[in-house]
C-alpha cells in the first residue's frame, strides 16, 4: 500500500468511527444528560459495615431531599397566612413529594396502636422505677395526677390510664423538635419578636440532579413570592436544605464555565488567527476539540452513569493538550513554508505527539487505577479525549489540513524573539546565586504550605443561603446534624437490642449536655426482650393483686369491678408490638426512615442526633454493632489519605515517565525534558506557601495536568531542535492556550475550581519558562 | 459547604399532609368581645390574681368526685402557681419554660416545655383562661358564648386540633365579674371542674415574695 493510500484509509476509518461515536452521543447521551455537582459524589464510598453503603446512601439521599422552611412575621396570624400560601404554592407545583405545614392529626391513631400493646410498653424512666421494686412514689404520682392539673397534660385521661404508664410511654416516644410549640395546627417557634411557622418539605428526585433543581428551585421562588403577597406585613422566610445549595453551586459552575469558556474560545481563536492567518487551522482545531470532548463525555456517561462537573472542568484541560497537538501540527508549516504538505508533516510531528500522549496517558492511567470514583472519571475523561484528539490530528489532518495562503509573519517573529532572548542568555555566577536563593525560598515555601483537606472549605455556598441556614438553626435552637449512628445486627430484634444499649449511652450524653436529643426507632418500638421485661415488671408490681393498680384505683374510689376490668384487659394482652406491625401502623410515622431493614444477611437502623455540642463525646460511644457515621469527617479523612497517596503517586509517575524518555533519548535528555515540570511543580507549591494559598487534593490534580503538559513541552522542543523557532513558537502557543483556559479558573468563586486555576496559572508559566531554559542548555551542548 | 448540614434530623410529630388551610380566627369575635368586655377589662389591668380553688375530677366509674383544695397565684407574664393543700400538699408552677412540680416540700421535678410542646400549650391555655385572653384562646379553640340577664356569662371552647383533644375535648368557662368556674371534659366524658373563689386583683407590679414563687430552683 502506498503511503497516500494508507493515509486515506486511516482518514476514512477514523472518520467513520467518529461519526458512529457522534450517533451514539446524539441518540443515547444527549436525551438524558446527567451532570453531577455534589463534591461527595467524587469521593470513594466511605467504608461502612458490610453492604450497608447502599441503604445508608439512600438514607442520606432522603435526608438530602428534605428541607425546613421557617415563615416568620411579627404577628402569628400573618405568619400563618404566609405559611399557608407558601405551602399551597409548593404543593401545587408538583415538584414536592411532601409538603407539611400542619401537625398531623393522627395522634389519636398513634395512641390507639400503642394502647393495643400497652401491656408490653413502659417509658425508660418508669421501667427503671419499677425495676427498683419501690412503687410508692409511682402510686403517689398517679394520685397527684388525678387531683391536680398535671393530669390534664397527659395524653390519656385518669380513667383510661390510671397509673399514667401509657401516657408516659407516649410522651417518651413523641420526638421533640427544638424550640417549637404547638399553635392550633401548626408548629411555631419565636425569635427576635417574630413568630415563625414551620413548613417541612421533601422534594421529588435527587437534589443534585439538574432536572430536580429545575423544578424545585423555581417552585420555591414562586412560593416565597406567594408568601409575601399573602399578607401586607413583612414576612421573613428562611430555608434550610441541600437542594438550594446544590442548585446555587451548579448555577455558579455553569455560569463560570460559560463565561470563562466564551472568553477562552475567543482568545484562542484570536491567537490561532494571528499566528496561522487562516481559518482552516482554527476550524480543524475546534473540530478536534469538539470530537475529543464529545467522545470523552460519551465514554464517561456510559462508564459512570453520569458526568461530574469536575470532570468537565478538567475536560477543558483538553483544550490545552488537544489544541497543543493541532498547534504543533500546524506550526510545522513554519519549518518550510514554501513546500509544506500536511502528509509530509506527519513524520515530523507524529512521533513527538505520540510520545507526548504516551507520557500523559501513563499519568492518567495511574489516576484511573486509584480507587477514587472522581479521579477515575477525570482520568477516563482525559484519556479518551486525548486519544481521540491525537487520533484526529494524526488521521484527519494529513488529508484535511491543506496549506493555502500566506503565513503571517507574526509567529516566526515571536519565535525568533524568544529564541534570540534565549540565545543571549548565559549562566553567570550571579545568576547561579539568584537561582540558589530562589531554590532555597521555594524550599522554605514548601515547608510552610498550608494543607487543606476540609471538604467544607472546598465548596462554598452563597452567603445568603449560609445565613438562612444559620437562621433556621438559631430559631429552632436545635442544630441539624449530619452525624448519626448506624446500628446493625443479625436480626431485627438484635438491632433493636443494640439500639437500646446505645440509647443508654446517648441518654448520658443528653444529661451531660453533649447532645440535645436523639431519635431512635427503639424508642417507639422496643425490642421484644425489653417488651417482655416490661410485661413481667407490670405483672409483678402493678397488676398483681394488692399491687399498684389496686392501691391507686381503690384509693381513688373506683369500684372493684373497674379494677378487675383493667386486670382482665392486661391478662388478655398477649402480643407485643413487632417491628412489622409498627412499620405498617401510624405509630411509625416520622420514624420509619430510621429503619433500614434487611440488607443482605444483616439488619440495620439509624439513630439520628440533634444539637451536637461535643463531637468527641460521640466518638467515645463504642459498642459492638454500632458505628458513628460522620460523612464530613470521613470525607476530610479520605481526602487527606488520597492527597498523601497521590503525592507519592505523582512522584512515581514522574519516575516512570523519566524511564520511558530515558529509554528513548538517554537519561541526559530525559532529565532535560522532565526537570522543567518537576521544578515548576515544586516552585508552584513554594509560591503557594508564601502566598498562603492552601494545598489540597485539587492542587495535586492540577499538578497532574502540569506533568502531562510540561513533558509535552520538553518533548516538542527536543524533537524540534532542528527547527528551534518553530518549536519555540509551538510550545509558547500551547502554554498560552492553557493559560487562557486555566488562568480564568483562578477567578472562580468555587474554591476547588479556583485551586485548580491558580495551580495551573503558576505551574504552566513556570513549566514553559523552565522548558525553554532547559532546551537552551541543550542547544549549547548540541551546537 | 453548609448544604451538608442539611442532612437533617426531622421531627417525628409530623404526619401526612392535610388538605385544608389553617383555621382563621373565631367566628363571632365581636359578640364575644362585648360579652366579655366587662370582666376582660378588669382582668386586663390585673398584674396579679390570687384566690382559692376547688379542683374536682368527676370520673364516670367513681360515684364521688375527686376533690382537691388549695390556693393559686397568677402573675401576668410569669405564670401560675398552683398550691394544692388537700388531700395532700403539692405545688405546681406553670411557666412558659414548662412545668415544675414539688410534693410535700420535696425536690422539684421539672418538665421542660422544650421537651414537651403539650406542656407549653396547656400552660398558655391556662394562662389565657385566667385573663380571658380570647385571642390566645381563639388560636386553639372554636369559641362560642352566651350571657344571661343577671350578667352571668359562659363561653364554650372546642379544640381546633386533635393535638389537645387527648387532654380535653371541650371546655366551658363561666363567671360574672370574673372567671368563676372552668369545666374541662375529655373524650370519654370524664370532667374536671375548677371553681375559683375569693379572687383578689392587684394591678401593682408583683412583689419580691410573689416573684420568688416562680424562681427556678437552685440546681
Amino acid at each position: 500500500m502506498t503511503p497516500g493510500a494508507m493515509l486515506r484509509l486511516r482518514f476514512i476509518g477514523w472518520s467513520a468511527s467518529m461519526l458512529a461515536m457522534l450517533a451514539v452521543f446524539a441518540l443515547f447521551v444527549l436525551p438524558n444528560p446527567r451532570v453531577e455537582t455534589d463534591i461527595l459524589a467524587l469521593l470513594p464510598q466511605t467504608q461502612t459495615d458490610r453492604g450497608f453503603d447502599a441503604p445508608l446512601e439512600e438514607f442520606s439521599a432522603q435526608l438530602a431531599r428534605k428541607q425546613i422552611f421557617l415563615i416568620g412575621s411579627e404577628r402569628l396570624e400573618d405568619a400563618k397566612l404566609a405559611a399557608a400560601a407558601f405551602a399551597h404554592a409548593l404543593e401545587t407545583s408538583g415538584a414536592f413529594a411532601q409538603v407539611q405545614s400542619r401537625l398531623d392529626s393522627d395522634l389519636a391513631q398513634r395512641a390507639a396502636v400503642y394502647l393495643a400493646h400497652r401491656a408490653y410498653l413502659l417509658s425508660p424512666k418508669d421501667r427503671r422505677a419499677l425495676e427498683t421494686g419501690v412503687t410508692e412514689p409511682l402510686v403517689k404520682r398517679a394520685l397527684r395526677a388525678a387531683y391536680t392539673p398535671t393530669g390534664l397534660m397527659q395524653p390519656l385521661g385518669v380513667a383510661e390510664d390510671p397509673l399514667g404508664f401509657t401516657s408516659h410511654f407516649l410522651r417518651a416516644t413523641a420526638g421533640a423538635f427544638g424550640n417549637t410549640r404547638v399553635e392550633g395546627e401548626v408548629l411555631v417557634a419565636a425569635r427576635d419578636g417574630l413568630e415563625f411557622v414551620l413548613v417541612l418539605t421533601e422534594n421529588e428526585g435527587h437534589p443534585f440532579a439538574s432536572s430536580t433543581q429545575e423544578r424545585v428551585v423555581p417552585a420555591i421562588a414562586h412560593a416565597r413570592r406567594a408568601a409575601s403577597l399573602a399578607t401586607n406585613r413583612p414576612v421573613e422566610i428562611a430555608g434550610s436544605g441541600a437542594i438550594q445549595h446544590a442548585s446555587a453551586a451548579a448555577e455558579r459552575a455553569k455560569r463560570e464555565v460559560t463565561i470563562f469558556g466564551s472568553i477562552e474560545s475567543i482568545a484562542v481563536v484570536l491567537l490561532l488567527l494571528l499566528v496561522f492567518g487562516s481559518m482552516r487551522p482554527l476550524l480543524l482545531g475546534l473540530l478536534t476539540l469538539a470530537l475529543a470532548i464529545t467522545a470523552a463525555y460519551t465514554v464517561v456517561h456510559f462508564v459512570f452513569g453520569g458526568v461530574h462537573i469536575l470532570a468537565l472542568v478538567f475536560g477543558s484541560s483538553l483544550i490545552g493538550s488537544v489544541i497543543d497537538y493541532s498547534i504543533h501540527f500546524f506550526a510545522d508549516r513554519f519549518r518550510d513554508p514554501g513546500h509544506w504538505t500536511p502528509a509530509a508533516a506527519l513524520p515530523h510531528v507524529g512521533p513527538a505527539i505520540l510520545l507526548g500522549l504516551t507520557t500523559t496517558l501513563v499519568g492518567y492511567l495511574v489516576l484511573a487505577a486509584v480507587p477514587f470514583p472522581g479521579l477515575a472519571q477525570i482520568a477516563v475523561f482525559c484519556m479518551t479525549g486525548l486519544i481521540v484528539g491525537c487520533g484526529c490530528v494524526l488521521c484527519l489532518y494529513p488529508v484535511l489540513a491543506n496549506a493555502r495562503g500566506r503565513l503571517p509573519g507574526f509567529g516566526p517573529v515571536v519565535g525568533q524573539a524568544l529564541d534570540g532572548a534565549l540565545h543571549n542568555w548565559r549562566w553567570s555566577r550571579h545568576r547561579f546565586i539568584v537561582l540558589a536563593v530562589l531554590a532555597i525560598s521555594v524550599a522554605l515555601g514548601i515547608a510552610r504550605v498550608r494543607i487543606q483537606d476540609d471538604v467544607k472549605a472546598l465548596q462554598q455556598s452563597p452567603a445568603q443561603l449560609v445565613s438562612e441556614e444559620q437562621r433556621v438553626r438559631d430559631v429552632l435552637g436545635s442544630g441539624v446534624e449530619s452525624r448519626f449512628f448506624l446500628v446493625t445486627g443479625d436480626s431485627a430484634q438484635a438491632v433493636l437490642e443494640t439500639e437500646e444499649r446505645l440509647t443508654l449511652s446517648l441518654d448520658e450524653l443528653v444529661n451531660a449536655n453533649s447532645i440535645a436529643s436523639y431519635q431512635a426507632a427503639s424508642n417507639s418500638v422496643p425490642s421484644l426482650g425489653l417488651q417482655r421485661r416490661n410485661h413481667e415488671l407490670l405483672a409483678a408490681h402493678v397488676y398483681a393483686p394488692g399491687a399498684m393498680l389496686d392501691q391507686v384505683m381503690t384509693t381513688l374510689g373506683f369500684p372493684p369491678s373497674a379494677v378487675e376490668r383493667r386486670r382482665a384487659e392486661f391478662a388478655g394482652a398477649v402480643a407485643p408490638l413487632t417491628v412489622e406491625d409498627w412499620l405498617s401502623s401510624p405509630a411509625s410515622l416520622g420514624a420509619r426512615h430510621l429503619w433500614l431493614g434487611q440488607v443482605g444477611t444483616l439488619y440495620g437502623s439509624v439513630v439520628t442526633l440533634g444539637g451536637i455540642v461535643d463531637v468527641s463525646s460521640l466518638k467515645q460511644v463504642q459498642l459492638p454493632g454500632v458505628r458513628l457515621i460522620d460523612r464530613i469527617a470521613q470525607t476530610t479523612e479520605t481526602l487527606a489519605v488520597y492527597r498523601r497517596a497521590m503525592t507519592l503517586l505523582l512522584a512515581a509517575v514522574y519516575a516512570v515517565a523519566g524511564l520511558i524518555l530515558a529509554l528513548r533519548f538517554g537519561w541526559r535528555d530525559a532529565a532535560r525534558m522532565l526537570l522543567p515540570s518537576v521544578a515548576a511543580t515544586l516552585a508552584t507549591v513554594g509560591i503557594f506557601g508564601w502566598l498562603g494559598v492552601p494545598f489540597n487534593l485539587f492542587t495535586l490534580l492540577a499538578l497532574w495536568l502540569v506533568l502531562g503538559l510540561g513533558i509535552d513541552y520538553g518533548i516538542f522542543l527536543r524533537h524540534g531542535r532542528a527547527h528551534r523557532i518553530t518549536a519555540v513558537l509551538s510550545v509558547t502557543m500551547s502554554a498560552c492556550t492553557t493559560l487562557i483556559a486555566f488562568g480564568l479558573l483562578a477567578l472562580s468563586a468555587t474554591p476547588f475550581i479556583r485551586s485548580i486555576g491558580l495551580t495551573l496559572l503558576f505551574a504552566i508559566t513556570l513549566s514553559w519558562l523552565f522548558a525553554l531554559l532547559a532546551s537552551k542548555t541543550e542547544n549549547e551542548i548540541h551546537g | 459547604m453548609s448544604w451538608l448540614a442539611a442532612l437533617t434530623v426531622m421531627p417525628s410529630a409530623w404526619g401526612a399532609p392535610g388538605g385544608e388551610t389553617p383555621a382563621h380566627p373565631m367566628t363571632d369575635e365581636v359578640d364575644l368581645h362585648s360579652l366579655l368586655s366587662r370582666p376582660a377589662a378588669k382582668l386586663r389591668m390585673a398584674q396579679v390574681l390570687q384566690g382559692q380553688f376547688r379542683h374536682s375530677r368527676h370520673l364516670r366509674e367513681i360515684p364521688q368526685p375527686l376533690v382537691a383544695l388549695g390556693e393559686f397565684t397568677f402573675v401576668r407574664d410569669l405564670g401560675v402557681y398552683w398550691h394544692t393543700r388537700q388531700p395532700f400538699d403539692s405545688v405546681i408552677v406553670l411557666t412558659n419554660a414548662g412545668l415544675a412540680q414539688s410534693d410535700d416540700g420535696g425536690p422539684v421535678q421539672r418538665i421542660s416545655a422544650d421537651e414537651q410542646p403539650a406542656v407549653r400549650l396547656i400552660t398558655s391555655i391556662f394562662m389565657a383562661l385566667f385573663t380571658l385572653d380570647t385571642r390566645t384562646l381563639g388560636r386553639h379553640f372554636h369559641i362560642s358564648g352566651a350571657v344571661n340577664d343577671r350578667n352571668r356569662w359562659f363561653i364554650g371552647l372546642k379544640p381546633r386540633a386533635d393535638g389537645i383533644a387527648g387532654a380535653f375535648s371541650q371546655a366551658t368557662v363561666a363567671g360574672a365579674d370574673e372567671v368563676e368556674q372552668i369545666v374541662l371534659t375529655d373524650a370519654q366524658g370524664d370532667r374536671t371542674v375548677i371553681d375559683l373563689t375569693g379572687i383578689r386583683y392587684s394591678s401593682d407590679v408583683p412583689g419580691a415574695e410573689v416573684r420568688a414563687l416562680f424562681a427556678p430552683p437552685r440546681p
